[in-house]
């Protein structure tokens, strides 16, 4: 990494850490913990207080009985996710299928549209083109849907043309086997100029002084990029990707709700969607708390095993040992 | 010259696959119901434009005060979140510090696992804030993922700046607010406008906590305009109770006031990140 | 269609119902506490369903049925009733209100006039708590959760558990509402029966009924567009039905039929002897899903869908359909029976209803049911009567009031018809009517248009096929609903697109079974053989 702070600023006298004894440590860095009190405890507050209710993933709970007063039913709720039925098999593989496409195709956009704007020589048009791009983030799935539809369906606008010149129509939608193109690219479509932000932030710290450095030693821009502004910016990426990953069993509900119909469940129901339609439908607020649990502990295993390959490649990743 | 060329065809494309469907949704919301009707649906272009849905909508006054709301809620929320998160982001910032590793665990699990709607909101009513502004404020202030972006900027600080300073016998308030935060205008003027989209879109948790519409953010109340804006909603509408669903015109010109005040504060946050920052400058 | 009139005979028998009144002369001489009616559920105690005692005050162009005949109106009645001449909430001081919203927010009480002026003739503070629609039962299941409940809350149909919301939390409101005692009020009185079926649990009577038509959804068609053809909108079978629909369609003009696959299945399984929900014979129910006619009706669909009679986004795309319907690219649609002013006043076009060989299919005859939170007798009476104030129909001043606002202020009438004020517009947007509300009117509109409503519902309702179990309740059918439907509308669709066999059909209706739809059957079982 090009600003290599990976070691603490060490002090000549200092003692190893983990063997300074804790009041001194406290002393050392008692303002500091300080610091993070107010945001510590909005956290308790607001997120560890109410998550307390969590224990209804081992409740039949409903909202008329109270949390506390409603019956104990071990592992009753998660009987959704660990029956074996192969609808929920199915639900689950395409969830990995659709998780992992868009972790090799959309994770890698923003990155790239960052790395273009930056690039670009006039810095209006840059702004220009990234105040343009960051648009449809804000636009619900509903319409995104919509748009789409009004677009690309089989009566929209692309078809209705070819219809209209006597050309063969393309099925764009509708179609179960581009099904996962089709999400794939809405995806994109929404957020790819949204997700460039953090990614220009990082650009943005490349420092200078290093591009002018490469330039003298005849580094073509090519060069520059894999030598110079990467590496400058792999910390942000890596610690991007190993969020990424805790979400990994997270794939758009609501966008895929609205567009089951067209395509059937076999290729497009996930797990969100499964778990609704048999669990959390009707009131199943247990369900509902159960499944969250298992796609926490799942998301927690693999940013925390992501982490530790990170740290095996010398990355800084999301915490450091 | 030619990559030149290239690069300035591809983004040229980019932006137009964006703002094409863009402007169908500012056409449909200036167009008539007869077009929107003949064309079932989306306008490209407005035949006879004009400005009767966003008159509709602002009439009454309703939408106006709670763009006022909405306003309030962003700017006191930004604020005192960009606190939190940043005074949080710092404190963890230093590797080996005390408590550093529980806390960030702390952090990274409300990242993944969050709370149900009921206990949220028996917390909310517990702590009194129901039908307070406060409900919409505090609960979002720490971000988890916030302050770890935020955090991984921090990190990237060159040591040895941060040592100079404290050798000049600089505390750690003063560190933060000399060194630290002068070099990170560019993850601030991120993490302020993540978490600013956050109060703006929010109307989930004002549904939930506020009884008094006069009190709703402008989010909340568009969507009062808008009847298929959940994907689960739609068996919900009255249909044989005759409800009529607002005008499509009405539905895309919501969608266009909601972006209006995005659009605006976005160029101001944008040179932030969008321009370098001379580390080396200050480093030297 | 023997097997039709059968469930219905079914039906007469168990809850004693309005038609039966009507076969037998008298409407008011059968309503006495001589004849008690046993309501669904009944426990150790039977709940007694309130009397029916249609509304004399307003004289309407065309009165009401008992059967289910909407009233109808050609125009405004010139001089309004006033029905009340007390507070109806006099000394209730606030009332608490939790409700749902289809309209945009209106301005607070504060700022609104129409609210100000409506507290004034209520005699008390209505404090309504709104939520959209979408969200009402979010906010609804977390006001539950922390059991402070408002004075009047409406709960949706498709809230989970409601039987042991309403028994264990709200008021019984037996006592005030049961047989004749609802006389006390009126206008709630002038509720049909089918509307207070799902108020009824545990031998009590626990809400009072947001009540729709029994009429449910119709079969709408571009008349115009068939006479343009030279087409008959009289189907006398499938084949005419089918014949029908692609004499409408003509791809290369960017017109089809259909737009949706839905109502289409439910529509040609009327032809074909499909119950409406569940079939009883005997104390044994069946499923429209378990029945062969089903199966076949989709089958038909999806040979249509094969045979480029439905636009080709129709299968799970999200399509305007009433656009699509008003501007003639589809001809056919399948829509609530109130949408036929809707697509008439909106888009200016001849609407016809297509009615079908087979008997029609009862839509559901309640939106919500209104319950209250547990009070003193006095005070539930009161707010009682405060809906009873809002169900007031159509001819009353208070009715004017609670649709249009002040006259002068939020209204003028023009032609004898109210025209809203930029005022009105804005303020008189309460959701009022999902408290309580009067039973749905036709008109008052053009002549034509009430005279071929009225003839539509005049020739559907006495054949009407009403669903057996609407009577019973299953906590299953409440809580499953919302899986069961997905299973069913996803393999409709799977079928119909051709994406899967005709025969897939069988295992979907095995899956149906086996999540819920045994357990509903068991459920309906015990309770008609316990209500009897």
């Amino acid at each position: 990494m090009a600003l290599d702070v990976k070691s603490p600023p060490a002090r000549p006298a200092a003692p190893p850490r983990r063997a300074a004894p804790k009041l001194s440590r406290l002393r050392r860095d008692g303002l500091l913990l300080l610091l993070g009190v107010p945001g510590l405890l909005v956290i308790l507050l607001f997120h560890y207080v109410p998550m307390l209710g969590n224990v209804i993933a081992f409740k039949d709970y409903q909202p008329f009985l109270g949390i506390w007063e409603a019956p104990w039913v071990g592992f009753e709720n998660f009987r959704v996710i660990f029956n074996g039925d192969p609808a929920f098999l199915n639900a689950l593989v395409n969830t990995l299928v659709i998780s992992l496409v868009q972790i090799v195709f959309v994770f890698p956009v923003p990155i790239a549209l960052a790395l273009l704007l930056n690039s670009l020589a006039g810095p209006r048009v840059k702004r220009l083109a990234q105040s343009i791009l960051y648009l449809p983030h804000f636009m619900s799935w509903v319409v995104v849907v919509a748009i789409f539809q009004h677009m690309l369906g089989n009566a929209g606008l692309l078809n209705t043309f070819l219809r209209g010149h006597d050309l063969a129509t393309l099925p764009l939608l509708g179609n179960p086997d581009l099904f996962l193109a089709l999400i794939t690219s809405q995806v994109i479509w929404k957020d790819a100029g949204w997700g460039t932000i953090i990614f220009l932030a990082a650009l943005s710290r490349v420092d200078p002084e290093l591009y002018e450095a490469s330039a003298m030693d005849g580094a073509s821009k090519t060069r520059q990029l894999w030598h110079v502004t990467l590496p400058g910016i792999r910390g942000v990426i890596v610690l991007m990707l190993i969020l990424k990953l805790g979400d990994v069993l997270t794939v758009g509900f609501e966008q895929i709700i609205l567009q089951q119909g067209m395509v059937g469940t076999e290729v497009s129901e996930v797990l969100d969607t499964y778990v609704y339609t048999y669990g959390v439908v009707g009131g199943n607020w247990g369900v509902a708390a159960a499944v969250g649990l298992v796609k926490g502990l799942v998301g927690l295993v693999l940013v925390l095993g992501a982490n530790k390959v990170a740290h095996l490649l010398g990355e800084r990743g999301l915490y450091t040992k | 010259m030619i990559v030149r060329a290239v690069k300035g065809v591809v983004v040229a494309a980019c932006c137009a696959l964006v703002i094409l469907p863009f402007l169908a949704v500012l056409s449909t919301s200036l167009a008539d119901q007869a077009q929107v009707t003949a064309t079932g649906g989306y306008v490209l272009w407005p035949d006879r434009p004009n400005l009767d849905a966003y008159r509709a909508i602002l009439a009454g006054g309703v939408v106006t005060r709670a763009l006022l709301v909405s306003i309030g809620v962003t700017v006191a929320g930004t604020l005192l979140s960009l606190t939190c998160v940043t005074l949080l982001a710092y404190s963890l910032s230093r590797p080996g510090s005390l408590l550093h590793r529980p806390i960030l665990l702390t952090v990274l699990f409300t990242l993944l696992f969050a709370p149900g709607m009921i206990p949220m909101y028996l917390t909310i009513k517990q702590l009194g804030l129901l039908d307070s502004y406060w409900s919409l404020i505090l609960p979002g202030l720490a971000s988890g993922f916030q302050i770890i972006i935020m955090r991984a900027f921090f990190q990237e600080i060159p040591g040895e700046l941060i040592d100079a300073a404290r050798i000049d016998g600089a505390g750690e308030l003063r560190i933060l607010l000399r060194v630290v935060l002068p070099l990170s205008k560019a993850v601030i003027a991120v993490v302020g406008l993540f978490s600013a989209v956050a109060y703006w879109n929010a109307f989930f948790n004002a549904m939930l906590y506020l009884n008094d519409t006069e009190k709703w953010p402008l989010q909340l109340v568009l969507r009062t305009y808008v009847i298929d804006n959940s994907a689960l909603g739609v068996d919900a509408a009255d249909l044989s109770g005759g409800f009529l669903p607002p005008p499509q015109s009405m539905q895309m010109a919501i969608l266009v006031l909601s972006l209006i005040p995005i659009a605006i504060v976005y160029p101001f946050l944008q040179k932030h990140f969008a321009k370098g920052i001379l580390i080396g400058a200050v480093k030297g | 269609m023997s097997d039709a009139r059968h469930s219905r005979r079914q039906f007469l028998q168990l809850t004693g119902s309005t038609a039966l009144l009507a076969a037998s002369g008298g409407l008011l001489t059968a309503c006495g506490p001589s004849s008690p009616q046993a309501g669904p559920q009944a426990g150790t105690r039977k709940a007694v369903m309130p009397a029916y005692v249609p509304s004399s005050l307003v004289k309407p162009d065309l009165p009401a049925t008992a059967e289910g005949v909407l009233a109808a109106y050609y125009s405004y009645p010139a001089e309004p009733v006033t029905a009340f001449t007390d507070k109806p909430g006099e000394g209730l001081g606030e009332v608490k209100v939790l409700t749902n919203m289809f309209n945009p927010v209106p301005p607070g009480a504060g700022a609104n006039r129409f609210w100000q002026e409506l507290n004034t003739r209520l005699g008390a503070t209505l404090n309504i708590t709104m939520a959209p629609a979408a969200d009402y039962v979010s906010k609804l299941s977390t006001v539950i959760a922390s059991g402070d409940l408002p004075d009047i809350l409406m709960l949706s149909a498709t809230l989970a558990n409601r039987s042991q919301i309403l028994t264990r939390l709200c008021a019984d409101l037996s006592d005030l509402v049961s047989g004749d005692a609802v006389k006390t009020y009126p206008f709630l009185a002038n509720i049909p029966r089918d509307s207070w079926l799902a108020t009824a649990y545990q031998g009590g009577v626990y809400a009072i009924p947001i009540p729709r038509a029994i009429v449910g959804t119709i079969m709408f068609a571009r008349s115009d567009l068939i006479a343009e053809r030279g087409l008959s909108g009289e189907p006398k079978s499938y084949d005419d039905f089918l014949a029908l629909a692609k004499g409408l369609t003509d791809p290369a003009r960017n017109r089809w039929a259909f737009g949706s696959a839905k109502g289409v299945i439910t529509y040609v399984g009327t032809m074909l002897g499909v119950p409406n929900t569940w079939r009883e014979q005997g104390g044994t129910f069946t499923s429209e899903h378990e029945v062969e006619g089903r199966k076949e009706a989709i089958a038909k669909t999806a040979e249509m869908v094969k045979a480029g009679l439905f636009h080709p986004d129709a299968i799970g795309g999200k399509l305007n359909l009433r656009d699509l319907f008003g501007n003639g690219t589809i001809a056919l649609n399948a829509d609530g029976y109130a949408a036929w002013d809707i697509l008439a006043d909106t888009y200016k076009v001849d609407v016809g209803a297509v009615v079908s060989p087979g008997p029609a299919r009862a839509g559901q005859a309640y939106f919500a049911i209104t319950a209250f939170k547990k009070a003193e007798r006095d005070r539930l009476a009161k707010l009682l009567r405060i809906c009873d104030w809002l169900s007031a129909p159509l001819g009353t001043s208070e009715y004017m009031f609670r649709k249009f606002g002040i006259e002068g202020t939020h209204y003028t009438m023009k032609d004898g018809t109210p025209e809203p004020t930029s005022l009105g517009k804005a303020e008189v947007k309460l959701p009022l009517e999902y408290i309580a509300d009067a039973p749905h009117v036709l008109g008052p509109r053009p002549r034509a248009r009430v005279h071929a409503q009225r003839a539509y519902q005049e020739r559907v309702v006495p054949t009407i096929v009403r669903n057996p179990a609407a009577a019973l309740y299953s906590e299953t059918a409440v809580n499953k609903n919302g899986t069961l439907a997905k299973i069913i509308d996803q393999a409709e669709l799977d079928i119909v697109s051709g994406r899967k066999p005709v025969s897939h059909w069988d295992e979907v209706v095995r899956q149906w079974r086996a999540q819920g739809g045994d357990q509903i059957r068991r459920d309906y079982e015990t309770a008609l053989a316990k209500g009897d």
